[in-house]
Protein backbone atom coordinates (compact mmCIF):
# COMPACT_ATOMS: atom_id res chain seq x y z
CA UNK A 1 0.00 0.00 0.00
CA UNK A 2 1.22 3.44 -0.76
CA UNK A 3 0.81 6.01 1.94
CA UNK A 4 0.16 9.38 0.37
CA UNK A 5 -0.48 11.95 2.99
CA UNK A 6 -4.07 12.33 1.98
CA UNK A 7 -7.42 11.74 3.49
CA UNK A 8 -7.59 8.14 2.36
CA UNK A 9 -4.34 7.29 4.07
CA UNK A 10 -5.37 9.17 7.17
CA UNK A 11 -8.66 7.34 7.26
CA UNK A 12 -6.97 4.01 6.63
CA UNK A 13 -4.60 4.50 9.49
CA UNK A 14 -7.38 5.69 11.74
CA UNK A 15 -9.36 2.56 11.04
CA UNK A 16 -6.29 0.45 11.49
CA UNK A 17 -5.61 1.87 14.92
CA UNK A 18 -9.24 1.45 15.89
CA UNK A 19 -9.05 -2.18 14.87
CA UNK A 20 -5.87 -2.74 16.84
CA UNK A 21 -7.34 -1.07 19.90
CA UNK A 22 -10.39 -3.29 19.60
CA UNK A 23 -8.17 -6.35 19.47
CA UNK A 24 -9.28 -7.34 16.03
CA UNK A 25 -6.94 -9.68 14.19
CA UNK A 26 -4.83 -8.06 11.54
CA UNK A 27 -5.40 -9.03 7.96
CA UNK A 28 -2.75 -10.61 5.84
CA UNK A 29 -1.78 -7.30 4.33
CA UNK A 30 -0.99 -5.72 7.63
CA UNK A 31 2.41 -4.14 7.67
CA UNK A 32 5.10 -4.40 10.29
CA UNK A 33 4.01 -1.20 12.01
CA UNK A 34 0.52 -2.54 12.48
CA UNK A 35 1.90 -5.84 13.69
CA UNK A 36 4.13 -4.06 16.14
CA UNK A 37 1.32 -1.98 17.58
CA UNK A 38 -0.90 -5.01 17.75
CA UNK A 39 1.78 -6.90 19.63
CA UNK A 40 2.26 -4.00 22.01
CA UNK A 41 -1.46 -3.76 22.64
CA UNK A 42 -1.65 -7.48 23.26
CA UNK A 43 1.37 -7.46 25.56
CA UNK A 44 0.04 -4.59 27.60
CA UNK A 45 -3.41 -6.10 27.75
CA UNK A 46 -1.92 -9.03 29.60
CA UNK A 47 -0.79 -6.72 32.36
CA UNK A 48 -2.79 -5.59 35.29
CA UNK A 49 -1.85 -3.21 38.04
CA UNK A 50 -0.98 -4.59 41.37
CA UNK A 51 0.56 -7.83 40.29
CA UNK A 52 3.53 -8.97 42.21
CA UNK A 53 6.69 -7.65 40.77
CA UNK A 54 9.85 -9.65 40.68
CA UNK A 55 12.03 -8.73 43.56
CA UNK A 56 15.68 -9.31 44.05
CA UNK A 57 14.92 -11.13 47.22
CA UNK A 58 12.89 -13.80 45.48
CA UNK A 59 11.98 -17.03 47.12
CA UNK A 60 9.92 -17.77 50.14
CA UNK A 61 9.45 -15.87 53.28
CA UNK A 62 7.02 -15.10 55.97
CA UNK A 63 6.42 -11.49 55.22
CA UNK A 64 3.40 -10.26 53.47
CA UNK A 65 4.58 -6.80 52.75
CA UNK A 66 7.54 -4.60 52.56
CA UNK A 67 7.68 -0.93 53.00
CA UNK A 68 10.59 1.04 51.85
CA UNK A 69 11.20 4.34 53.39
CA UNK A 70 14.04 6.66 52.75
CA UNK A 71 16.45 7.94 55.24
CA UNK A 72 15.29 5.82 58.00
CA UNK A 73 12.42 7.91 59.08
CA UNK A 74 9.46 6.18 60.47
CA UNK A 75 6.09 4.92 59.63
CA UNK A 76 2.75 5.05 61.15
CA UNK A 77 0.00 2.73 60.29
CA UNK A 78 -3.36 4.04 61.15
CA UNK A 79 -6.82 2.79 60.67
CA UNK A 80 -9.78 4.92 59.78
CA UNK A 81 -11.93 6.05 62.60
CA UNK A 82 -10.49 3.38 64.76
CA UNK A 83 -6.89 4.18 64.90
CA UNK A 84 -4.15 1.74 65.43
CA UNK A 85 -0.66 2.99 65.24
CA UNK A 86 2.86 1.84 65.18
CA UNK A 87 5.76 4.18 65.35
CA UNK A 88 9.41 3.42 64.98
CA UNK A 89 12.70 5.09 65.21
CA UNK A 90 14.17 5.67 61.83
CA UNK A 91 17.56 6.92 62.72
CA UNK A 92 20.10 7.01 65.39
CA UNK A 93 18.75 9.85 67.37
CA UNK A 94 15.46 10.99 68.62
CA UNK A 95 15.03 13.59 65.95
CA UNK A 96 14.37 10.86 63.48
CA UNK A 97 11.94 9.21 65.72
CA UNK A 98 9.00 10.93 64.24
CA UNK A 99 6.31 9.07 62.52
CA UNK A 100 6.22 10.23 59.00
CA UNK A 101 3.50 8.38 57.27
CA UNK A 102 0.18 6.98 58.07
CA UNK A 103 -2.42 5.20 56.12
CA UNK A 104 -4.72 2.29 56.02
CA UNK A 105 -3.44 -1.10 55.19
CA UNK A 106 -5.79 -3.87 54.63
CA UNK A 107 -5.48 -7.32 53.30
CA UNK A 108 -7.95 -9.79 52.00
CA UNK A 109 -11.43 -9.78 53.30
CA UNK A 110 -11.69 -11.56 56.54
CA UNK A 111 -9.67 -11.08 59.61
CA UNK A 112 -7.66 -7.91 59.29
CA UNK A 113 -3.99 -8.68 59.15
CA UNK A 114 -1.52 -7.32 61.53
CA UNK A 115 0.79 -4.81 60.03
CA UNK A 116 4.22 -5.00 61.40
CA UNK A 117 7.13 -2.75 60.74
CA UNK A 118 10.67 -3.89 60.97
CA UNK A 119 13.97 -2.31 60.08
CA UNK A 120 15.58 -3.34 56.90
CA UNK A 121 19.25 -2.87 57.38
CA UNK A 122 19.34 -6.58 56.94
CA UNK A 123 16.28 -7.99 55.37
CA UNK A 124 16.80 -11.40 56.83
CA UNK A 125 17.31 -9.98 60.23
CA UNK A 126 14.52 -7.57 59.64
CA UNK A 127 12.18 -10.38 58.98
CA UNK A 128 12.59 -11.68 62.45
CA UNK A 129 13.20 -8.38 64.11
CA UNK A 130 16.79 -9.03 64.95
CA UNK A 131 18.48 -6.63 62.59
CA UNK A 132 21.68 -5.28 64.09
CA UNK A 133 21.15 -2.00 65.74
CA UNK A 134 17.44 -2.25 65.47
CA UNK A 135 16.65 -5.02 67.82
CA UNK A 136 13.35 -4.44 69.38
CA UNK A 137 12.27 -1.87 66.89
CA UNK A 138 9.68 -4.04 65.34
CA UNK A 139 6.11 -3.12 66.00
CA UNK A 140 2.79 -4.34 64.89
CA UNK A 141 -0.61 -2.89 64.62
CA UNK A 142 -3.92 -4.10 63.48
CA UNK A 143 -4.61 -3.16 59.95
CA UNK A 144 -7.92 -1.49 59.45
CA UNK A 145 -10.85 -3.52 58.45
CA UNK A 146 -11.91 -3.05 54.87
CA UNK A 147 -15.15 -1.54 56.03
CA UNK A 148 -13.19 1.39 57.33
CA UNK A 149 -12.07 2.15 53.83
CA UNK A 150 -15.47 2.48 52.30
CA UNK A 151 -15.51 6.21 52.45
CA UNK A 152 -12.46 7.54 50.72
CA UNK A 153 -12.85 10.93 52.32
CA UNK A 154 -12.74 9.42 55.73
CA UNK A 155 -9.61 7.45 55.14
CA UNK A 156 -6.71 8.31 57.35
CA UNK A 157 -3.65 10.02 56.20
CA UNK A 158 -0.43 8.89 54.89
CA UNK A 159 1.17 12.03 56.06
CA UNK A 160 4.45 13.32 57.17
CA UNK A 161 5.03 16.45 59.03
CA UNK A 162 1.70 17.86 59.90
CA UNK A 163 3.73 20.18 62.05
CA UNK A 164 5.37 21.66 59.04
CA UNK A 165 8.81 20.25 59.22
CA UNK A 166 10.51 19.01 56.13
CA UNK A 167 9.41 15.45 56.12
CA UNK A 168 7.12 14.84 53.25
CA UNK A 169 4.93 12.11 52.11
CA UNK A 170 1.56 11.69 50.67
CA UNK A 171 -1.14 9.32 51.34
CA UNK A 172 -2.16 7.05 48.54
CA UNK A 173 -5.21 5.00 48.89
CA UNK A 174 -6.07 2.27 46.55
CA UNK A 175 -9.23 4.02 45.63
CA UNK A 176 -10.11 1.54 42.99
CA UNK A 177 -10.70 -1.31 45.31
CA UNK A 178 -10.56 -0.26 48.90
CA UNK A 179 -11.81 -3.57 50.11
CA UNK A 180 -8.63 -5.24 49.11
CA UNK A 181 -5.61 -3.14 48.70
CA UNK A 182 -3.91 0.03 49.47
CA UNK A 183 -0.80 1.82 48.39
CA UNK A 184 1.12 4.65 49.85
CA UNK A 185 3.79 6.98 48.71
CA UNK A 186 4.38 9.69 46.26
CA UNK A 187 7.10 10.92 43.99
CA UNK A 188 8.89 14.00 45.08
CA UNK A 189 6.98 16.16 42.68
CA UNK A 190 3.81 15.51 44.57
CA UNK A 191 5.01 15.17 48.08
CA UNK A 192 5.82 18.80 48.55
CA UNK A 193 2.28 19.73 47.75
CA UNK A 194 0.83 17.55 50.38
CA UNK A 195 1.29 19.63 53.40
CA UNK A 196 -0.11 22.76 54.79
CA UNK A 197 3.27 24.42 54.89
CA UNK A 198 4.23 23.45 51.38
CA UNK A 199 5.27 26.11 48.96
CA UNK A 200 2.39 25.51 46.61
CA UNK A 201 -1.21 24.67 47.14
CA UNK A 202 -2.01 21.16 48.04
CA UNK A 203 -4.61 19.51 45.95
CA UNK A 204 -4.25 16.40 48.00
CA UNK A 205 -4.33 18.02 51.34
CA UNK A 206 -7.35 20.19 51.01
CA UNK A 207 -9.97 17.49 50.56
CA UNK A 208 -8.78 15.82 53.68
CA UNK A 209 -8.30 18.85 55.79
CA UNK A 210 -11.46 18.10 57.63
CA UNK A 211 -10.64 14.47 58.10
CA UNK A 212 -10.34 13.01 61.50
CA UNK A 213 -7.54 14.92 63.07
CA UNK A 214 -6.48 11.96 65.05
CA UNK A 215 -5.66 10.14 61.89
CA UNK A 216 -2.99 12.58 60.83
CA UNK A 217 -0.87 12.91 63.83
CA UNK A 218 2.81 12.40 64.09
CA UNK A 219 4.21 10.22 66.74
CA UNK A 220 7.43 10.04 68.49
CA UNK A 221 8.91 6.65 68.41
CA UNK A 222 8.43 4.94 71.71
CA UNK A 223 11.71 3.16 71.32
CA UNK A 224 13.84 6.28 71.34
CA UNK A 225 11.62 8.94 72.66
CA UNK A 226 12.74 10.54 75.90
CA UNK A 227 9.14 10.34 76.94
CA UNK A 228 8.92 6.68 76.34
CA UNK A 229 8.60 5.92 79.97
CA UNK A 230 6.69 8.95 80.93
CA UNK A 231 3.21 10.17 80.46
CA UNK A 232 1.95 10.97 77.00
CA UNK A 233 3.14 14.27 75.65
CA UNK A 234 -0.20 15.23 74.39
CA UNK A 235 -3.74 14.39 75.07
CA UNK A 236 -3.80 11.86 72.27
CA UNK A 237 -2.89 8.29 72.75
CA UNK A 238 -3.28 5.47 70.38
CA UNK A 239 -2.95 1.82 70.77
CA UNK A 240 -1.34 -0.78 68.70
CA UNK A 241 -2.19 -4.36 68.49
CA UNK A 242 -2.46 -6.14 71.73
CA UNK A 243 0.37 -8.36 70.62
CA UNK A 244 2.84 -6.13 68.88
CA UNK A 245 5.46 -8.69 67.94
CA UNK A 246 6.38 -9.13 71.50
CA UNK A 247 8.24 -12.29 70.72
CA UNK A 248 10.80 -10.47 68.65
CA UNK A 249 10.91 -7.11 70.27
CA UNK A 250 10.61 -7.43 73.98
CA UNK A 251 13.41 -5.04 74.76
CA UNK A 252 11.78 -2.03 73.27
CA UNK A 253 8.25 -2.45 74.28
CA UNK A 254 7.00 1.03 74.81
CA UNK A 255 5.43 2.00 78.00
CA UNK A 256 1.97 0.73 78.21
CA UNK A 257 1.00 2.52 81.33
CA UNK A 258 -1.85 4.33 79.69
CA UNK A 259 -3.50 2.08 77.21
CA UNK A 260 -6.41 3.81 75.70
CA UNK A 261 -8.69 0.91 75.94
CA UNK A 262 -11.68 3.15 75.75
CA UNK A 263 -10.83 4.57 72.37
CA UNK A 264 -13.28 3.23 69.86
CA UNK A 265 -11.92 0.51 67.72
CA UNK A 266 -8.53 0.32 69.30
CA UNK A 267 -7.04 -2.47 71.24
CA UNK A 268 -5.74 -2.07 74.67
CA UNK A 269 -2.03 -2.53 74.55
CA UNK A 270 1.07 -0.61 73.79
CA UNK A 271 0.44 3.07 73.81
CA UNK A 272 2.20 5.47 71.55
CA UNK A 273 2.01 9.11 72.19
CA UNK A 274 1.75 12.05 69.92
CA UNK A 275 4.82 14.26 70.09
CA UNK A 276 4.75 17.73 71.39
CA UNK A 277 6.67 18.84 68.33
CA UNK A 278 9.02 16.96 66.07
CA UNK A 279 12.44 18.19 65.27
CA UNK A 280 12.62 20.35 62.16
CA UNK A 281 15.75 18.52 61.14
CA UNK A 282 13.92 15.48 59.99
CA UNK A 283 14.71 14.47 56.46
CA UNK A 284 12.23 13.90 53.69
CA UNK A 285 10.64 10.58 53.60
CA UNK A 286 9.47 8.57 50.70
CA UNK A 287 7.00 5.84 51.33
CA UNK A 288 5.60 3.36 48.97
CA UNK A 289 3.41 0.55 50.09
CA UNK A 290 1.80 -1.95 47.85
CA UNK A 291 -0.69 -4.28 49.31
CA UNK A 292 -1.34 -7.14 47.00
CA UNK A 293 -4.77 -8.61 47.16
CA UNK A 294 -5.22 -12.04 48.56
CA UNK A 295 -1.74 -13.34 48.23
CA UNK A 296 1.11 -11.00 48.66
CA UNK A 297 1.89 -7.64 50.03
CA UNK A 298 5.06 -6.13 48.91
CA UNK A 299 6.61 -2.95 47.81
CA UNK A 300 7.92 -2.69 44.36
CA UNK A 301 10.38 0.01 45.23
CA UNK A 302 12.23 -0.10 48.43
CA UNK A 303 14.58 2.55 49.56
CA UNK A 304 16.85 2.58 52.51
CA UNK A 305 15.33 2.47 55.87
CA UNK A 306 12.58 0.19 56.81
CA UNK A 307 10.67 -2.84 55.94
CA UNK A 308 7.20 -3.57 57.05
CA UNK A 309 5.56 -6.89 56.89
CA UNK A 310 2.05 -7.99 57.27
CA UNK A 311 1.51 -11.04 59.33
CA UNK A 312 -1.48 -13.16 58.73
CA UNK B 1 -9.31 -5.14 24.39
CA UNK B 2 -11.05 -2.42 26.28
CA UNK B 3 -12.12 -3.37 29.74
CA UNK B 4 -13.92 -0.27 30.64
CA UNK B 5 -17.23 1.16 31.44
CA UNK B 6 -19.35 2.36 28.63
CA UNK B 7 -19.41 6.07 28.07
CA UNK B 8 -22.93 6.40 29.36
CA UNK B 9 -22.17 4.36 32.46
CA UNK B 10 -19.05 6.33 33.06
CA UNK B 11 -20.63 9.72 32.76
CA UNK B 12 -23.48 8.63 34.99
CA UNK B 13 -20.96 7.57 37.60
CA UNK B 14 -19.07 10.80 37.21
CA UNK B 15 -22.21 12.80 37.81
CA UNK B 16 -22.98 10.77 40.89
CA UNK B 17 -19.43 11.23 42.10
CA UNK B 18 -19.67 14.94 41.56
CA UNK B 19 -22.82 15.05 43.60
CA UNK B 20 -21.01 13.51 46.53
CA UNK B 21 -21.54 9.82 46.03
CA UNK B 22 -18.27 8.45 47.29
CA UNK B 23 -19.09 5.00 46.10
CA UNK B 24 -19.28 6.37 42.62
CA UNK B 25 -15.83 7.87 42.99
CA UNK B 26 -14.47 4.43 43.67
CA UNK B 27 -16.41 2.98 40.80
CA UNK B 28 -15.02 5.58 38.42
CA UNK B 29 -11.51 4.81 39.54
CA UNK B 30 -12.07 1.08 39.34
CA UNK B 31 -13.46 1.44 35.88
CA UNK B 32 -10.47 3.30 34.57
CA UNK B 33 -7.52 2.19 36.61
CA UNK B 34 -6.49 -0.76 34.53
CA UNK B 35 -6.65 1.27 31.35
CA UNK B 36 -4.60 4.00 32.94
CA UNK B 37 -2.07 1.48 34.13
CA UNK B 38 -1.69 -0.14 30.75
CA UNK B 39 -1.28 3.20 29.09
CA UNK B 40 1.32 4.23 31.65
CA UNK B 41 3.09 0.91 31.29
CA UNK B 42 3.25 1.30 27.54
CA UNK B 43 4.56 4.83 27.89
CA UNK B 44 7.11 4.06 30.56
CA UNK B 45 7.88 0.39 30.12
CA UNK B 46 8.42 -0.26 33.81
CA UNK B 47 5.73 -1.72 35.95
CA UNK B 48 6.70 0.02 39.17
CA UNK B 49 6.71 3.45 37.63
CA UNK B 50 3.55 2.70 35.75
CA UNK B 51 1.86 1.82 39.00
CA UNK B 52 3.11 5.05 40.51
CA UNK B 53 1.77 6.99 37.59
CA UNK B 54 -1.52 5.17 37.84
CA UNK B 55 -1.79 6.07 41.47
CA UNK B 56 -0.85 9.64 40.78
CA UNK B 57 -3.41 9.85 38.06
CA UNK B 58 -6.12 8.35 40.22
CA UNK B 59 -5.35 10.72 43.04
CA UNK B 60 -5.29 13.70 40.74
CA UNK B 61 -8.49 12.48 39.23
CA UNK B 62 -10.28 12.37 42.55
CA UNK B 63 -9.15 15.89 43.26
CA UNK B 64 -10.09 17.15 39.84
CA UNK B 65 -13.33 15.26 39.53
CA UNK B 66 -15.52 17.96 41.00
CA UNK B 67 -14.22 20.38 38.41
CA UNK B 68 -14.88 18.23 35.41
CA UNK B 69 -17.53 19.67 33.13
CA UNK B 70 -19.12 17.00 30.94
CA UNK B 71 -20.17 19.67 28.51
CA UNK B 72 -16.62 20.59 27.69
CA UNK B 73 -15.29 17.20 26.71
CA UNK B 74 -15.24 13.49 27.24
CA UNK B 75 -14.33 12.15 30.59
CA UNK B 76 -11.86 9.67 29.16
CA UNK B 77 -10.05 12.52 27.48
CA UNK B 78 -9.97 14.32 30.78
CA UNK B 79 -8.54 11.26 32.49
CA UNK B 80 -5.90 10.46 29.93
CA UNK B 81 -4.91 14.08 29.70
CA UNK B 82 -4.05 13.80 33.38
CA UNK B 83 -2.34 10.48 32.83
CA UNK B 84 -0.24 11.87 30.01
CA UNK B 85 0.94 14.69 32.21
CA UNK B 86 1.72 12.30 35.01
CA UNK B 87 3.80 10.20 32.68
CA UNK B 88 5.77 13.25 31.66
CA UNK B 89 6.28 14.22 35.27
CA UNK B 90 7.46 10.73 36.09
CA UNK B 91 9.88 10.74 33.20
CA UNK B 92 11.25 14.10 34.21
CA UNK B 93 11.66 13.21 37.84
CA UNK B 94 13.22 9.84 37.18
CA UNK B 95 16.71 11.23 37.36
CA UNK B 96 16.00 13.08 40.55
CA UNK B 97 14.92 10.06 42.49
CA UNK B 98 17.84 8.01 43.62
CA UNK B 99 16.57 4.64 44.57
CA UNK B 100 18.29 1.79 46.22
CA UNK B 101 16.37 -1.38 45.76
CA UNK B 102 16.63 -3.85 48.53
CA UNK B 103 15.55 -7.37 48.67
CA UNK B 104 11.88 -7.86 48.72
CA UNK B 105 10.46 -10.54 50.87
CA UNK B 106 7.75 -12.32 49.03
CA UNK B 107 5.01 -14.25 50.61
CA UNK B 108 4.22 -17.82 49.91
CA UNK B 109 3.72 -18.61 46.29
CA UNK B 110 1.13 -16.33 44.85
CA UNK B 111 -1.50 -17.15 42.32
CA UNK B 112 -0.23 -14.32 40.18
CA UNK B 113 2.50 -14.86 37.64
CA UNK B 114 5.83 -15.60 39.15
CA UNK B 115 8.88 -13.38 38.94
CA UNK B 116 10.31 -15.23 35.99
CA UNK B 117 7.16 -14.92 33.99
CA UNK B 118 6.72 -11.30 34.89
CA UNK B 119 10.30 -10.57 33.99
CA UNK B 120 9.90 -12.30 30.69
CA UNK B 121 6.73 -10.42 29.96
CA UNK B 122 8.40 -7.19 30.90
CA UNK B 123 11.32 -7.92 28.63
CA UNK B 124 9.05 -8.71 25.75
CA UNK B 125 7.10 -5.52 26.22
CA UNK B 126 10.19 -3.39 26.49
CA UNK B 127 11.59 -5.00 23.37
CA UNK B 128 8.44 -4.12 21.51
CA UNK B 129 8.29 -0.61 22.89
CA UNK B 130 11.89 -0.02 21.92
CA UNK B 131 10.73 0.14 18.34
CA UNK B 132 8.82 3.28 19.23
CA UNK B 133 11.77 4.98 20.85
CA UNK B 134 12.73 6.91 17.77
CA UNK B 135 9.34 8.49 17.45
CA UNK B 136 8.74 11.95 18.85
CA UNK B 137 7.17 11.70 22.24
CA UNK B 138 3.90 13.15 21.06
CA UNK B 139 3.71 10.60 18.27
CA UNK B 140 4.29 7.78 20.70
CA UNK B 141 1.72 9.23 23.04
CA UNK B 142 -0.87 9.42 20.31
CA UNK B 143 -0.25 5.87 19.13
CA UNK B 144 -0.35 4.43 22.61
CA UNK B 145 -3.42 6.36 23.60
CA UNK B 146 -5.06 4.98 20.52
CA UNK B 147 -4.11 1.32 20.72
CA UNK B 148 -3.44 0.80 24.41
CA UNK B 149 -5.77 3.22 26.13
CA UNK B 150 -8.33 2.63 23.44
CA UNK B 151 -9.17 6.25 22.88
CA UNK B 152 -10.60 7.47 19.64
CA UNK B 153 -8.84 10.14 17.64
CA UNK B 154 -11.35 12.65 18.93
CA UNK B 155 -10.70 11.62 22.52
CA UNK B 156 -6.95 11.75 22.04
CA UNK B 157 -7.31 15.22 20.60
CA UNK B 158 -9.23 16.39 23.62
CA UNK B 159 -6.75 14.77 25.97
CA UNK B 160 -3.76 16.38 24.33
CA UNK B 161 -5.35 19.66 23.44
CA UNK B 162 -5.15 19.28 19.69
CA UNK B 163 -7.79 18.76 17.07
CA UNK B 164 -8.89 15.33 16.00
CA UNK B 165 -7.64 16.11 12.52
CA UNK B 166 -4.26 16.88 13.95
CA UNK B 167 -4.30 13.59 15.80
CA UNK B 168 -5.01 11.75 12.58
CA UNK B 169 -2.12 13.47 10.89
CA UNK B 170 0.17 12.71 13.80
CA UNK B 171 -0.79 9.07 13.92
CA UNK B 172 -0.39 8.76 10.18
CA UNK B 173 3.06 10.28 10.31
CA UNK B 174 3.98 8.09 13.23
CA UNK B 175 2.85 4.99 11.39
CA UNK B 176 4.66 6.09 8.27
CA UNK B 177 7.82 6.57 10.24
CA UNK B 178 7.44 3.17 11.82
CA UNK B 179 6.79 1.54 8.49
CA UNK B 180 9.87 2.99 6.94
CA UNK B 181 12.04 1.98 9.85
CA UNK B 182 10.51 -1.40 10.42
CA UNK B 183 10.76 -2.08 6.74
CA UNK B 184 14.49 -2.04 7.17
CA UNK B 185 14.39 -4.25 10.19
CA UNK B 186 11.24 -6.08 9.39
CA UNK B 187 12.79 -9.49 9.39
CA UNK B 188 14.55 -8.82 12.64
CA UNK B 189 11.37 -7.51 14.17
CA UNK B 190 9.43 -10.53 13.02
CA UNK B 191 12.01 -12.88 14.39
CA UNK B 192 12.25 -10.87 17.56
CA UNK B 193 8.56 -10.95 18.31
CA UNK B 194 8.28 -14.57 17.34
CA UNK B 195 11.01 -15.39 19.76
CA UNK B 196 9.42 -13.26 22.45
CA UNK B 197 6.14 -14.97 21.98
CA UNK B 198 7.50 -18.43 22.43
Amino acid sequence: MTQPDDFAALAHDDELLDAIAAGEPLDDEADAAAALLSDIAAAVAAERPGETGPGPGGGGGARKAIWGITLGVTVLVAAGGALSAAAFPGGTDATDAVVSAAGPLTGPLGAPPTVSLVPTSSTDAAADGSAPGWAGAQRSADAPHPRDLADWRALPWLVADPMNVRARALRHERLDDPSRTWEGGAPASERTAAYPGASRPSAQYAPYRQADDAARTTYRSPATSPERSSAPTSDRTYSTSSEPTSSTAPAAQPTSSAPDSTAPGTNAGTTFTAPSRPSPSIDPVDVRVTAQPDQTWQSTRTLSGWVAGVDR
Amino acid sequence: MRESLGDDQLIALVRRAQSGDTGAVGAVIRGLRTRIFRYALARIGRREEAEDVTQETCLALTSALPGFDPDTGRFTSFVFGIASNKVLMAQRSRGRRPEVPVAELPDERAAEPGPAELAERGDTLRRLLAHLDELPDKHRDVLLMRVVAGLSADEVGEALGVTAANVRVIQHRALSSLRSRLGAVGDAFTADTAEGGE
